[in-house]
């Protein structure tokens, strides 16, 4: 292989991309509308470079990007990493107040957005910033001053690009910062150096065999850590990306026919998405020749409807992707064959670029070699720290056996010949009635429970009441968007679950024969027979659309508040 | 409710104002009022779940299924573009 790139700004070196064997004038990223070849990648990542430098943008300076997820916001994300800026990527759906409140916390000296974004929200003028106008299309503009705001306006224009002065990062430069919303509802950024995305990169594309032959789907938004697969291992190892834009990506029929029409090879998203491809898309009826690697990671992926997915792509290996954004990847699972029965997928093994550590989480010395504990990480995959948050990285990164560890809260049980299967959130774990509870333990019985299939509910969720002065309870919360009811959840007391255990028996006011009534019975007859006394919902709450994440998982937490605004 | 005792078929203005005004106060995340011919897509006003009900919407409104394979992003972009795709099928 070629020498590697020193930073992510030279993943576009048009020189290393030949040595690797790409041909410049084929195709490096579309969005089915919209194509660039390699040249036109590079010569605009360079004009966008320009624009930031044109209105003050300075080497290791953080610049924001708001834009819906295109092909051009691909080259929007490299331009800044040419500028040997430090790429912030916002969610362009998200509230404005989060995006402000991102865009404020990571400081940064310009914002890269198109018109459209900027007309609806007006985050540029509070926060007083630079800001940068960039949409394909338009014609190249120099920088000029709007309400009190220095503007640039980026286009593709070829004389341009001829004075971009070297910007050479570091390896130990911060190169781009992932926001996750935090529990206590202040976002933290999560600082990855162009050192740790790149060996992100580079053990993605090696494990993964990527080549200049692949055509990597790229479903995840920018703000999301798996999208760092397609905007950094794709061009390392020389692969084309196919985004999907943020508005295909909300019909399942029109992602379908994207992903086939395009050709792709690899697709990377969450079980949430595959699922709506199975179940609305019509992923099925199709033949899929081009597709050999499916990779998915987030959230465990119901084991009947991976096999629901498995069969209709009979040629491509399925991945189980485990790892934190904190780390990007640090274990692969490759399905030998579609899962039979219940049993939950494992995550596999450390990939080669991280070291694990499963250890007892009262006393972090003391390893577990079969058995469950805490998962800690170590490698080069690990993130810097968090943005400005000594106190949290400091929780996080602890020191052990002279390296850094990474504590990912997650807990684990290691089998015997290393591999790992995934238990819970370690605040995950609850205690009702002195029982320890994994929730993911109930979300799980939630998922295989018959009831839940053919009654129209398409999520369903456990999160612990802490209302009940009697003490934790676990609670299902199941979402229905048929409607059957209004938008209030409908709460049913039952009475099944207090016989199992040894409680005083709820009022149960609704055990007549309607629908919802006879629904949660069976629900929890059905879980009964599976689950703990403890860890069996003592209700079912139904409601018409569960809270998700922007990346499609379910928000427990949100799920959680929906509980404990409707108590008894 | 009485969305069930509607008589089918009525693809007509009073369809088209119901459905606008039904994004609006049950789907869109967004305050900005709606029009037939808003793009309800790249302002984030309807989500993957707004149009799973929209789709119910439609399908409680005329009696008919719609089929997922024409749930795409083209004859669900704008309200007018449901009721142009609508009037293809029920011709």
């Amino acid at each position: 292989m070629a020498e590697g790139p020193g930073s992510l700004a030279d993943l576009l070196d048009l020189d290393r991309l030949a040595s690797l064997g790409v041909d410049l004038d084929g195709e490096a990223v579309t969005d089915g509308s919209m194509s660039h070849t390699w040249h036109e990648y590079a010569r605009q990542a360079d004009q966008v470079a320009m624009a930031l430098q044109a209105v003050g943008v300075r080497h290791r300076d953080r610049v924001a990007i708001r834009l819906p997820k295109t092909a051009w916001s691909f080259v929007v994300v490299h331009g800044i990493l040419r500028s040997g800026a430090v790429v912030v990527p916002v969610d362009p759906l998200a509230a404005p107040d989060h995006a402000a409140s991102v865009i404020a916390d990571a400081e940064v000296s310009a914002i890269v957005t198109d018109h459209r974004l900027r007309a609806a929200t007006d985050l540029v003028t509070t926060i007083g910033v630079p800001v940068v106008v960039a949409e394909a299309g338009t014609s190249w503009a120099q920088s000029l001053h709007d309400g009190g705001v220095e503007v640039a306006v980026v286009a593709d224009d070829v004389s341009a690009s001829a004075g971009l002065p070297p910007v050479s990062p570091s390896p130990e430069d911060d190169a781009y910062l992932i926001y996750t919303s935090g529990s206590t509802g202040r976002p933290k950024g999560i600082v990855h150096t162009h050192a740790s995305a790149l060996a992100y990169a580079d053990a993605a594309a090696s494990h993964y065999r990527v080549g200049p032959a692949d055509r990597a789907a790229s479903v995840a938004g920018l703000h999301f850590d798996q999208s760092t697969f397609e905007l950094y291992a794709a061009p390392l190892a020389g692969a084309t990306v196919v985004v999907v834009p943020d508005v295909v990506l909300r019909f399942p029929a029109s992602t379908v026919d994207l992903l086939d029409r395009e050709q792709t090879t690899i697709w990377y998203t969450v079980p949430h998405v595959l699922r709506q491809l199975v179940e609305r898309g019509g992923l099925d009826g199709r033949e899929w020749p081009a597709v050999r690697l499916v990779k998915y990671g987030g959230e465990s992926y119901p084991p009947a409807l991976l096999a629901e997915l498995m069969g209709a792509l009979p040629k491509a290996v399925v991945s189980n992707v485990y790892g934190p954004a904190e780390v990007n990847q640090c274990t692969a699972f490759e399905l030998p064959a579609p899962p039979v029965g219940d049993e939950a997928i494992p995550l596999g093994a450390a990939w080669g670029a991280a070291a694990i550590a499963v250890v007892d989480p009262d006393d972090r010395g003391a390893e577990i070699d079969v058995g469950v504990g805490e998962l800690l990480v170590a490698g080069p995959t690990m993130m810097r720290g968090y943005w400005n948050r000594p106190d949290l990285t400091a929780e996080r990164i602890i020191e052990r056996e002279g390296g850094r560890w990474y504590v990912t809260g997650d807990l684990v049980d290691r089998f015997e010949d290393g591999t790992l299967r995934f238990v819970g959130r370690s605040d995950n774990q609850v205690k009702v009635r002195g029982q320890r509870v994994e929730l993911e333990a109930v979300d799980a019985a939630l998922a295989a429970a018959p009831s839940i299939h053919g009654s129209g509910v398409t999520g369903a969720v456990a999160v612990v009441d802490r209302s009940d002065p009697a003490g934790d309870v676990v609670v299902a919360v199941v979402e229905r968007p048929d409607g059957s009811t209004d938008d209030t959840p409908i709460e049913t007391t039952d009475g099944l679950a207090n016989e199992t255990t040894d409680r005083t028996a709820n009022e149960t006011t609704d055990r007549t024969s309607d629908g919802a009534a006879g629904f949660a019975r069976r629900l929890v007859a059905e879980l009964a027979a599976v689950l703990p006394a403890a860890a069996i919902p003592t209700r079912v709450v139904a409601v018409r659309a569960l809270p998700r994440t922007t990346s499609g998982k379910i928000d427990r937490l949100a799920a959680q508040g929906l509980v404990g605004s409707h108590s008894a | 409710m009485s969305l069930e005792s509607t008589t089918p078929a009525a693809l007509d203005d009073a369809f088209v104002t119901d459905l606008v005004s039904f994004i609006e106060d049950e789907v869109s995340a967004i305050d900005d009022p709606i029009e037939a011919s808003s793009d309800l897509l790249l302002t984030g006003a309807v989500d993957s779940m707004g149009i799973v009900l929209v789709v119910q919407w439609i399908e409680a409104r005329l009696g008919i299924t719609i089929d997922p394979a024409d749930v795409v992003l083209e004859h669900f972009i704008s309200v007018d573009a449901m009721a142009e795709y609508l009037r293809g099928r029920l011709s």
